[in-house]
């Protein structure tokens, strides 16, 4: 089942880098974030692959850049399984977004951006989730620090 | 008989029965703390166990804890049950502001004590609910078992027994 999986995604995305293990299914590695629409797009609507469900969307702050992850499904078949990750720029933190897609990348993208501050665009409704509204920063960014958080010591 | 035999130091009976004296302070606060009406008020996992305290098995009205109310000008006590977030702040604030005179807090739980598992590394939790309001009894535990919050309750209460009158003072709230 893996296998042809596998064989499918490299057969529509020649260009894409596919790794074959990670916890959530085989993993779909866009070469850069312009191109993430286009390719959840095929994803979706391919009549083979029909990964039409979008489970989770967040990112991962790597230090040198942000990772978008998103964990795809398949509605057909619960347990075939899809991670597509797009890298986003640290310094200009921008990336098309899913809304349009998966009407629930709406809310996934506003807590995206509360917490990295990755703007999508295109967004219908690109605010603050969680946080208030005046909230200065985003918190889960690596260098982030704020007067009111304490550092555990001695860590 | 017995009843009245039990507040000796606190009544005196008029010769020949039938009335009682005792001491304003006495009969004001006896009325508030068997009549603390708290406040349908819960942040998270204590308030669990706060509604499993209020509900038939430990049943906190038998202390006096009416229902809970859901408009905080029809309570006098808020049980702060649960992790105070930096946005739930100014509301917290608001709704003990909105409560009625004499009012009374118990902040339930490590999350409202201190901050509790949250007091380092994060971004979003007030250390300890008394940093924005004043707070009556503090109950430790995560969270503390509904007999935890009913021996808190029955502090409050005597807490209250100890008030001298005119009652106290509103305490202004900083900023």
């Amino acid at each position: 089942m893996a296998e042809t999986l596998i064989d499918n995604l490299r057969k529509t995305f020649p260009q894409a880098e596919i790794q074959a293990t990670t916890s959530f299914g085989p993993a779909l590695i866009c070469s850069s974030g312009a191109d993430l629409p286009e390719v959840c797009r095929i994803l979706k609507t391919d009549p083979v692959l029909g990964f039409d469900v979008l489970e989770d969307q967040t990112a991962v702050d790597t230090g040198t850049q942000f990772m978008l992850v998103l964990h795809l499904v398949c509605s057909r078949e619960i347990s075939v399984r899809l991670t597509v990750k797009a890298p986003v720029e640290r310094e200009k933190p921008e990336i098309p977004t899913l809304a349009f897609l998966f009407g629930c990348a709406d809310w996934y993208e506003r807590e995206i951006y509360d917490m990295f501050g990755i703007k999508f665009k295109g967004h219908p409704d690109l605010c603050r989730i969680l946080l208030p509204e005046e909230w200065q920063g985003y918190p889960l960014r690596k260098d982030y620090a704020d007067d009111k958080l304490l550092k555990r010591p001695g860590v | 008989m017995a009843i009245i035999d039990k507040l000796a130091g606190v009544t005196e009976r008029f010769p020949g029965g039938g009335v009682l004296l005792t001491t304003m302070e006495f009969f004001i606060n006896w009325g508030r703390k068997n009549s603390l009406w708290p406040l349908t008020f819960g942040l998270s996992c204590c308030a669990i166990e706060m509604f499993s305290t209020g509900a038939s098995r430990f049943d906190w009205a038998r202390l006096g804890n009416e229902v809970l109310r859901a408009s905080p000008r029809q309570a006098d006590m808020m049980v702060v049950a649960g992790t105070v977030c930096w946005k739930m702040a100014p509301r917290i604030k608001r709704l003990y502001e909105q409560m009625g005179e004499p009012r009374y807090v118990i902040a339930m739980g490590a999350c409202a004590v201190s901050g509790g598992p949250f007091y380092y590394n994060s971004y979003g939790t007030v250390r300890g609910v008394d940093q924005l309001i004043p707070v009556d009894i503090y109950l430790p535990g995560c969270p503390p078992k509904p007999e935890a919050l009913l021996d808190a309750v029955l502090k409050l209460e005597k807490k209250i027994t100890r008030e001298r009158l005119p009652g106290r003072r509103t305490r202004s709230l900083s900023n």
